[in-house]
């Protein structure tokens, strides 16, 4: 497993300077608006995720791959892994870089403090999780091209299917659905709001640190799920 | 005499193909040609034996060992090439050769080094760059590196250039010097077989024609050729493809000793035909 990820490491290495670049160009800009910068940090990332697949598809490397002394559940397990070490960089120079940059050059009007906290690592590590999560077995089954195409329908699906429960719920317990979810205007600049009152009522009811232990666990139950998924999608996948 | 490779009744389907009971065993330190028309399932074996595909039914062994529940092991001792060899363009030969080598307990640095200096592989060279035949080098030194019992060529002399299809034939004969080495050799270039293969095994739609040895091959099959007007109800039947022209015609047999007691010496010429010549009768009689 680990000889997979030292190679995905070594293939996707070509994404590194361009992507360091695209950062640095953006990072200046960005960094005022907390939502944009997030969702840049998570482009970037995603892309960063996307480097070995797009070249391992476009060049057909499956079989070649598949025909190295490996099992194909050690392939979508270093996959996973070194998809996870991605998120944990992009997260740790996304906490790091905004208030070195605020500083360095003095924007005005910055806040990246707000991100400074586990809240705000969750509005980063959620969606990507929950993002990967989905993305990665429709990849192990039906190849990258076909996966891009069918996510933003799949997301859709369940992004509605989410506000539902969100109105069920806020029906159920007599209040209005922005009670659960807020979205404002003021998510721009933190874009972690959303997730608060959730955060709050689970740290406030169950201890902090079983909260947050409850929301890491939901977290690893997506992705063992998805792993689960993948690994049967690529050992039934004709290359 | 233990087996490198034994097929039983394996049989896969896709919506437009399917391989139906192939069954067919390779004895260990021999060459075995596996021949026939583009489409007749060459590839699919070749992909089940290595697990990139899965089988619907039958059994592979692999140096003994079952093709599945003992992947990693057999992929240990197995050299591929592939018909198309595909790398990661971006990197050098030589990054390619390290990255691949980390995953062989039994990988030669040493070996890979020198087959790159006798194919005249450039270890600095992108492999994007490399010209076809250049790839096919490369796949063919990484599967001669790990110490490998065991090569899986799919057709490996396709687009290569008449120097080098010789260069690498005389290598696999080389190679068997040590007579552990087995190599299972896909092709539609029947020539590429006609000196180094031990075994024949002919594929046609999806089906095993015949599995045997070289010689029993040439002393099972005859080539009659003669007049039109030797083709009856009675002669037919004996010959396995026919192909008629306005001149005569030329029937495959496998029954040599009644043919001949029929047409006689005298009416028709006989014979022993080249691999060329059974895949073409063959191939035009399916």
């Amino acid at each position: 497993m680990f000889r997979l990820i030292v190679k995905d490491f070594k293939v996707a290495g070509i994404f590194w300077l361009p992507a360091l670049i695209l950062y640095l160009l953006s990072i200046s800009t960005f960094v005022q608006v907390n939502l944009v910068y997030l969702l840049v940090n998570m482009v970037i990332a995603f892309i960063l995720v996307l480097a070995v697949p797009i070249v391992e598809d476009t060049q057909r490397l499956e079989p070649f791959l598949c025909s190295l002394p490996l099992k194909r559940r050690q392939v979508v397990g270093a996959r996973y892994l070194s998809a996870g070490m991605i998120l944990l960089a992009s997260l740790a120079i996304m906490e790091t870089a905004a208030p070195l940059f605020s500083a360095v050059f003095e924007i005005e009007g910055a806040r990246p403090g707000i991100l400074l906290s586990p809240a705000g690592a969750l509005s980063f590590l959620l969606p990507m999780i929950v993002f990967l999560s989905l993305f990665l077995p429709l990849y192990f089954r039906l190849g990258l091209g076909k996966a891009l195409s069918i996510l933003p329908i799949v997301i859709l699906a369940l992004s509605a299917f989410f506000g539902a429960v969100i109105r069920l719920a806020a029906w159920l317990i007599h209040e209005p659905w922005t009670a659960i979810f807020p979205l404002d205007a003021e998510i721009g600049v933190v874009p972690y709001k959303p997730f608060l009152p959730l955060a709050s009522r689970l740290t406030n009811s169950l201890g902090t640190p079983a909260g947050w232990a409850l929301i890491l666990l939901a977290g690893g139950v997506i992705v063992a799920l998805s792993l689960r998924v993948s690994i049967r999608c690529y050992e039934k996948k004709d290359l | 005499m233990d087996d490198a490779l034994v097929i039983r009744n394996l049989s896969k389907s896709y919506p437009d193909f399917l391989l139906r009971e192939v069954s067919f065993r390779l004895p260990r330190g021999y060459i075995m040609g596996l021949i026939g028309p583009n489409g007749a399932g060459k590839t699919t074996i070749i992909k089940l034996i290595l697990n990139l595909v899965r089988r619907d039914d039958g059994q592979i062994a692999v140096l003994g060992r079952d093709n599945i529940a003992d992947e990693t092991w057999i992929k240990q001792r197995i050299g591929f090439v592939h018909e198309t060899p595909a790398f990661y363009g971006h990197l050098t030969v030589r990054r390619t050769a390290s990255l691949a080598g980390r995953f062989y307990d039994a990988w030669d640095d040493g070996r890979f080094r020198r087959l790159a200096g006798e194919f005249g592989l450039p270890l600095g060279k992108r492999v994007g760059r490399l010209s076809r035949g250049m790839k096919m080098k490369l796949a063919l030194a990484l599967a001669l590196s790990h110490g490998a019992e065991f090569l899986l060529l799919d057709e490996p002399t396709s687009g290569l250039d008449p120097v080098f299809r010789r260069e690498l034939l005389a290598t696999l004969s080389g190679l068997l010097q040590d007579g552990r080495t087995s190599v299972l050799f896909s092709t539609h270039i029947t020539s590429d077989l006609e000196r180094p293969a031990d075994f024949i095994t002919f594929l046609l739609d999806g089906e095993v024609v015949f599995s045997s040895s070289r010689e029993a091959l040439r002393d099972s099959w005859i080539l009659v050729k003669g007049g039109g007007d030797l083709l009856d109800e009675c002669s037919r039947p004996l010959f396995r493809a026919v192909r008629e022209t306005p001149f005569g015609f030329q029937g495959l047999s496998s029954r040599g000793a009644e043919v001949r007691r029929l047409l006689g010496e005298e009416r028709a010429t006989y014979e022993k035909p080249t691999l060329d010549e059974i895949v073409f009768l063959m191939s035009k009689e399916s």
